[in-house]
């Protein structure tokens, strides 16, 4: 079940209804619980297992740290929880690779091998809910939060459905008090709730999913195509991943706000954002978070001087290649940002930033980093890195390798939806949608609904963001 | 946005339910206007609802509609199986002079039929001597309803004969409520779909890109007279797990020798359907001829036209390829794509069967004389 099909409306309805006549925190919370299970369920209900074990185990885990005595022994529990975390992910997400590349190393190296695969299907969201179980259980052992003595707090945080699948991935330390009182349906702003919900519904359906089409037939073949259409395969890609992903989050945080719960924010205008490492502080924010808080500072951070920082920054950079995919490509990635963002460090050093020589430098900053991370997917979307190096060539060279092209008013699109992501980082609409009459914003509302299903492709496209 | 600013700080006075009530029935209304509008401004455009793989079809026959003799209508099983090419040759063979044409779609239901049969009465094709008809057509899809081609299909005509058969034929099934309701809300969906326009703006603003292939394919597929072959299947495709075909068809063919073909006829509802379908027929000046092609499985459906044929339609040619029931060279592993089709050899085969069966309505002779209205007539 996704947030832009039908069941998920009807699922949705039954969810919020009962949740808001229920009168006691106990019961809302179980019955969030439950739901939130069913909703995962609906893709594969053998995977609730691994969820239920990892739940269960984090939380027994996380209580013996808040009691033990001994720094040895909570450490101990602490590399038990990663042990058992990671292995699961290990073997879920990244055996097959490792297997693979390993016997790949073994052939290089004149050994003749035989290539273990297992046929393990990906439990959908494991990367999320790992990560944000295993926060749990670090930030406890740091002794940042006190470990919950309720398995129904902690069943839900790690389950709320949300963000169960695609994040954001968030914290235990903002989302367990959360549920420590009873949520008020008063205290929620529903226009701006509601409007959030329909821009993410329209970012993913009727932009996502239909550019899709476009940079399908592209990656198909990106051989058969010209430079203008390798230029614009590439920078739609951009925009589906922004749309898809930031769509999603938002659909996923307007729907906890009616349920009266805050996630935290996800994307802020990345494409906006004047160099690297401020697109890192803007795009998919709870993971860049997560992977400083968890990776960057215990490895030293900026504190060690600058070589271990350039080695902090790379590793951590590596580290988050990984985590969205079991592929050279996303690893590729991901160590390249990395080193692109020790690059930046140092020209900022050198240079003291773009900020003092004025506008025109901000913008021509903000150019170069979008020229840079359009580039840099190609690599997240290209099946092998032959591909990906093709698509670059044409891309970055303006070489044409076939005469085929994409629709050339689809540069129009491209105009009109960077002008709507520069205007909705300038304008307040969702302080707009609080302060409008209730009549007017019904109206426009309704009437913008309207116009979304217009738009709405036909078929069923899975988030991006589902595979990793 | 930063989600906290979806919280008030101090909370606000609530309104009442009936503020609430009034804002949900604005919003109803302006989405119901501006569906309205929408709808009118893409009708005007020429951008509602439409079955592209439907019209590409009846394109490619309206360019030889003039010239065809016969004309095969239902699902992929006529599509696949069918091939007009050979039959040709079989009538030459025979001294006909004839041609035929697949007008066969993967999961054709009803109202594309339906559809078929308003285009062919506006078209009056000058020659059309029989339409061969796949009587169990494909009726619904209960995961499939918001496609393109369901919604085209789903006007309110379309989607109120949809559901009258789908609960008749799940009554003569003795399915329960439950499943009655499960395999009739697709086509309500459908209906709801449509109503509110849904993709409708799509191809306005995102056009279709040009396919590679396009053009090549297309021709190929019009050379064939609409019938698209499938391949013989590899002995590697599918074998392992419980999903491989072959086993099941060994099994089938071994542990149920000759399948049961007798049960309830068609429900009222469906009999309505298709005395209509074969009164359209005869008023183009053309034969209906039912076909029966190779199925491995028993089904109900096509248990109930059996049954409905004998007693009802006895004036219409049944070409029955049943298992069990008289074909039997056709139940050879080697003949088949997967559970549901034959491969090219198959389709081969079955095609001049066919054609030889067809022959003898189509002969100029006396077409009336040999098949009597009212006598029953059921060739194998």
């Amino acid at each position: 079940m996704s947030f832009v099909e039908l069941r998920f409306f009807l699922f949705a309805a039954v969810v919020f209804a009962v949740h808001w006549s229920l009168g006691h925190n106990d019961a809302r919370k179980a019955w969030l619980l439950a739901v939130s299970y069913v909703f995962y369920g609906a893709w594969d209900w053998r995977f609730l297992s691994l969820i239920a074990l990892s739940t269960g185990l984090d939380f027994l885990l996380a209580r013996q740290i808040a009691c033990a005595a001994g720094q040895r022994r909570r450490r101990r529990l602490l590399v038990v929880s990663l042990a058992v975390n990671l292995g699961l992910l290990g073997v879920f997400k990244y055996f097959n690779f490792f297997a693979a590349s390993a016997a790949d190393l073994s052939r290089l190296l004149g050994f003749a091998v035989h290539e273990r695969s297992l046929a393990i299907v990906l439990p959908v969201g494991i990367s999320f809910y790992t990560f944000q179980s295993l926060s749990y259980v670090v930030d406890v052992h740091r002794k940042q939060i006190a470990a919950t003595n309720s398995l129904l707090d902690f069943a839900l945080y790690v389950a709320f459905f949300p963000q169960l699948v695609a994040g954001p991935i968030v914290r235990a330390g903002d989302f367990l008090p959360q549920l420590a009182t009873l949520r008020r349906f008063g205290a929620v702003r529903l226009r701006p709730a509601l409007w959030l919900f329909l821009v993410g519904f329209f970012k993913k359906a009727c932009v996502s999913d239909n550019l899709s089409t476009y940079v399908d037939l592209y990656f198909a073949a990106p051989g058969d195509f010209d430079a203008a259409s390798a230029c614009l395969g590439v920078l739609l890609y951009a925009v589906q991943i922004y749309c898809d992903f930031s769509g999603y989050s938002e659909m996923g945080i307007a729907s906890a706000a009616l349920l009266g719960y805050r996630l935290c924010e996800n994307f802020r205008h990345p494409y906006l954002a004047p160099n690297l490492s401020e697109f890192w502080r803007r795009w998919h924010i709870s993971l860049s978070n997560w992977l400083r808080d968890y990776v960057y500072v215990p490895l030293g951070g900026n504190r060690r001087g600058r070589w271990r920082t350039s080695a902090n920054v790379l590793a951590t950079m590596f580290l988050g290649g990984l985590w969205h995919g079991a592929a050279w490509t996303f690893v590729l990635w991901g160590t390249l940002h990395g080193l692109a963002l020790i690059v930046q460090r140092a020209v900022t050093a050198w240079s003291g930033g773009f900020k003092r020589y004025g506008r025109p430098a901000t913008v021509l900053g903000t150019l170069l980093t979008c020229q840079w991370v359009a580039a840099t997917w190609v690599l997240f979307r290209a099946p092998d890195l032959r591909s990906a190096g093709l698509v670059l060539e044409a891309y970055l060279g303006f070489v044409s390798h076939g005469a085929s092209s994409l629709p050339g008013v689809l540069w129009l699109h491209l105009a009109c939806l960077a002008l709507a992501h520069y205007l909705s980082c300038r304008a307040d609409l969702y302080g707009w949608a609080s302060r409008v009459s209730p009549s007017l914003f019904a109206t426009l509302y309704g009437s913008s609904v309207a116009a979304c299903l217009c738009l709405l492709p036909s078929g069923h496209r899975p988030f991006i963001y589902f595979q990793f | 946005m930063d989600p906290r600013r979806l919280f008030h700080d101090v909370e606000p006075p609530q309104p009442s339910l009936v503020w609430r009530l009034r804002w949900l029935g604005t919003a109803l209304a302006a989405f119901l206007v501006v569906a309205a509008g929408f709808r009118a401004g893409l009708a005007a455009l020429g951008h509602g609802p439409r079955s592209s793989g439907l019209d590409a079809k009846w394109r490619q026959f309206e360019a030889r509609a003039d010239e065809t003799d016969v004309l095969f209508l239902g699902t992929s099983r006529v599509q696949r199986h069918l091939d007009p090419r050979r039959m040709r040759a079989v009538w030459r063979r025979r001294g006909l002079d004839m041609r035929s044409y697949n007008l066969g779609l993967p999961r054709m239901n009803i109202l594309e039929a339906d559809e078929i049969l308003k285009r062919l009465s506006a078209r009056r094709p000058r020659r059309l001597k029989a339409v061969v008809l796949e009587p169990t057509l494909y009726l619904f899809d209960v995961d499939n309803w918001y496609g393109e081609r369901d919604m085209a299909s789903h006007d309110w005509y379309g989607t109120c004969l949809a559901v009258r058969n789908t609960l008749a034929g799940e009554r003569r099934r003795g399915s329960g409520r439950c499943q009655r309701l499960r395999f009739a809300w697709p086509h309500v969906m459908s209906f709801f779909c449509r109503s509110v326009n849904l993709g409708s703006a799509v191809r306005l603003v995102f056009p279709r890109a040009a396919a590679r292939a396009a053009p090549a394919g297309a021709d190929a597929h019009d050379e064939l007279a609409g019938y698209v072959p499938l391949p013989a299947s590899s002995p590697a495709d599918g074998v392992a797990g419980p999903g491989d075909w072959r086993r099941r068809f060994t099994r089938f063919l071994t542990d149920d020798a000759d399948p049961h073909w007798g049960g309830a006829p068609l429900s009222d509802e469906e009999s309505a359907y298709f005395d209509d379908v074969i009164a359209r027929v005869r008023d183009l000046g053309a034969e209906p001829v039912f076909l029966l092609g190779p199925r491995v499985k028993r089904d109900s459906h096509t248990a109930a036209v059996l049954r409905s044929h004998a007693q009802r339609y006895g004036d219409v040619l049944l070409l029955d390829y049943l298992r069990g029931r008289g074909c039997d060279e056709i139940y050879r592993l080697d003949l088949w794509h997967d559970f549901d089709h034959l491969n090219a050899d198959g389709a081969a085969l079955l095609s001049r069967q066919v054609a030889g069966d067809l022959t003898t309505l189509l002969r100029p002779a006396a077409p009336a004389a040999l098949v009597p209205r009212n006598a029953g007539h059921v060739v194998r």
